[in-house]
């Protein structure tokens, strides 16, 4: 069963993100994810985004990697969800998100192939970075 | 009465203050002078609560929550952070709300860098966080949510939000999210890390509640959002919402049925209420007024959280609104001022108008100084006591910039009013350098710091022997406040010589 707010998760994108694990702060994440997310609100006139990371970082030490976009946005609804590293379980909750909503996208981390082929094995647009 | 939502925050915001909101600033600096535990006295004193540990008063956006959740039937309440015991039993989510959770908006973070000491603020909230109830409360599956103004802050403190358990940290305008992020935490849900509340899902006015207990010193808020439409600002994103009269009286009266005597009308810029995009209209303004002095009668405070210094002019000049609302409303033998927030930010119209292009609207930015000036004129004139602040060693300043609001200052000299210079920390900067401002510090700086230093002992001295802290019971702060002028102005030369050495001129 997937937990979803009313009102902020209503009418919105989902975007599955796939964190580096580099050790450094990947900085431009962050700024490839604010340009991304400020063209996905203009093709699809959407301003509500929930963000499901799937990193192997600890919860909420991963939002280091995106305390720059998070900060730079001040236009659109954001809700950050955490999933961990369990690739079974994403695949799961990715086939529920498609059956409720037609917008679901990937933007993953280049070296993350683990993910973008699970998430393109899954139909979904993926945008990597 | 059982309590499943505990809604609390720490000392330095569970407090009235005295009765005066600006000696709550106290507490954004560290001890100076004095031992911690007299400082936060003197800042944040305890606050009365009843049986069950429920504050007088308490912050209005806390309260906002609150009634939201009542209205929704939750088993609610703001509870005092020293009663927390009380209803650890029952409680199932733990609502933290504050200003400056950790110290790093302005002007903490220019005290914390300046003084290389953590603000007292900062110590208080930490402490809160460690106490044994708060961790009693996380082991036994307590779902902490964190919210208010400062939320991002958590995001520069990854350690302690994992560290104190922290489930979901919230930003933005609650209204319209708050009840069902509050159910799924009841309903052991998963819940998101991390929620920001955009411009489009803020809180129609139906959707904001009338609040059920006092607020702090009787704030009430007038309007939400902001015409002047500065880049960057989410603020003025969202919709400008003016709340009607009837809402505010109704809020009033909550205030004064507790015994809050006072008003503070809590607004992005006052005088925009019920405005004409950034042009102060003369009737809504009358109007409210009106209304909150009829509500409030003759013995009790009124003041304006915040006023923008071009609002403040054209009202005056266009229409004598000042002086009409001053002479006609406020002023009595009690009420002898009436305080308030502005911005003056930078003397030079050349960063002005590359910083805040819009704030000196409807006048050009290449005026600013003057409607500076102009504004401070007329406030001085009608009993309006300014706490003014300015901001330096933005990325964008040049030393001409810094040269010009030192002469700005000279021109403000004779205007009763208080000048606190704010530094421009950068975020990140104070956890990898905790003496970031004593590298940056240029001998122009120093400068209007000591000029802001000198302009507001001055003044504050005037302040204190005419119109502040009258009150036969306040003597004791009076008297404190009195003792560390004094202190202050004994140690400024010594500190602004010692600050000279690290001028890397
Ligand atoms: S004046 Fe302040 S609140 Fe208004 S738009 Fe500018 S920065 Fe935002």
């Amino acid at each position: 069963m997937i937990s979803r707010l009313k009102v902020l998760e209503e009418e919105n994108v989902d975007i599955i993100i796939g964190l580096p694990d580099t050790e450094q702060v990947y900085e431009s994440f962050s700024i490839h994810l604010f340009q991304y997310i400020n063209n996905v609100a203009r093709s699809t006139g959407k301003r509500r985004f929930t963000l499901h990371i799937v990193s192997i970082k600890p919860k909420p030490l991963y939002t280091e990697e995106l305390r720059q976009f998070i900060q730079s946005n001040i236009a659109y609804t954001i809700v950050i969800r955490y999933y961990g590293h369990d690739l079974e379980k994403i695949k799961e909750y990715v086939e529920e998100l498609k059956k409720n909503n037609p917008h679901v996208y990937g933007f993953v981390y280049h070296d993350f192939k683990e993910l973008s082929n699970l998430l393109r094995s899954l139909d979904l647009e993926v945008e990597e970075v | 009465m059982v309590y499943e939502i505990v809604l609390t925050t720490d000392r330095t915001m569970m407090s009235n203050h005295h009765g005066k909101e600006f000696l709550g600033f106290l507490a954004t600096g560290p001890a100076i002078g004095v031992p911690e535990k007299l400082w936060l006295w003197l800042a944040a004193p305890k606050m009365k609560v009843d049986e069950l540990g429920r504050p007088k008063e308490a912050p209005y956006g806390m309260r906002k929550v609150e009634a939201k959740l009542i209205d929704a039937g939750f088993k609610a309440a703001i509870i005092d952070p020293d009663y927390l015991d009380k209803h650890l039993d029952t409680m199932k989510v733990l609502m933290i709300g504050h200003h400056d959770f950790f110290a790093y908006g302005p002007p903490s973070s220019e005290w914390w860098s300046l003084t290389g000491k953590e603000p007292v603020n900062r110590i208080s909230f930490k402490r809160f966080m460690e106490s044994p109830v708060v961790r009693k409360a996380k082991e036994r599956g307590v779902r902490i949510i964190v919210g208010g103004p400062a939320a991002w802050q958590w995001l520069w403190e990854l350690e302690l939000w994992r560290k104190w358990g922290v489930d979901t940290v919230i930003d933005g305008e609650v209204e319209r999210v708050i009840v069902d992020l509050v159910e799924k935490a009841l309903n052991n849900e998963p819940l998101p890390d991390y929620i920001y509340v955009g411009p489009r899902d803020s809180p129609s006015i139906e959707e904001i509640p009338v609040i059920k207990g006092a607020s702090v010193n009787g704030l009430v808020e007038i309007m939400r959002g902001c015409p002047r439409g500065c880049k960057f600002c989410s603020v003025t994103l969202r919709p400008l919402r003016y709340i009607p009269l009837d809402i505010i009286k109704k809020e009033i009266r909550v205030n004064l049925r507790a015994g809050v005597k006072g008003v503070i009308l809590h607004s992005e810029d006052v005088l925009l209420y019920g405005a004409n995009g950034v042009k102060p209209k003369p009737e809504p303004l009358l109007k409210l007024h009106d209304m909150v002095v009829k509500e409030i009668g003759e013995n009790s405070d009124l003041a304006w959280a915040h006023a923008s210094l071009a609002a403040i002019k054209y009202a005056e000049e266009e229409y004598g609104l000042i002086s009409k609302i001053m002479n006609e409303y406020v002023l009595n033998d009690h009420r002898r001022f009436l305080g308030v927030e502005v911005g003056i930010e930078t003397g030079s119209p050349r960063l002005a108008k590359i910083i805040m292009p819009a704030k000196s609207a409807p006048y050009p930015p290449e005026k600013w100084p003057e409607v500076v000036e102009d504004a401070f004129r007329i406030m001085h004139e009608n009993n309006i006591i300014p706490a003014a602040t300015l901001i330096l060693g933005l990325p964008e300043e040049k030393p001409e910039d810094v040269v010009k609001t030192a002469e700005l200052l000279d021109r403000l000299r004779p205007y009763r009013s208080v000048i606190v210079p704010m530094f421009f920390v950068p975020m990140g900067a104070l956890k990898k350098n905790k003496w970031f401002l004593r590298d940056h510090i240029t001998r122009e700086h120093i400068e209007v710091m000591y000029k802001c230093f000198e302009h507001t002992i001055y003044w504050a001295e005037d302040i204190i022997n005419k119109f502040y802290l009258k009150e036969p019971y306040l003597f004791p702060v009076r008297m404190g406040l009195k003792l560390f002028l004094k202190y202050a102005k004994r140690r400024v030369r010594n500190i602004t010589k010692h600050m000279e050495i690290f001028v890397k001129a």
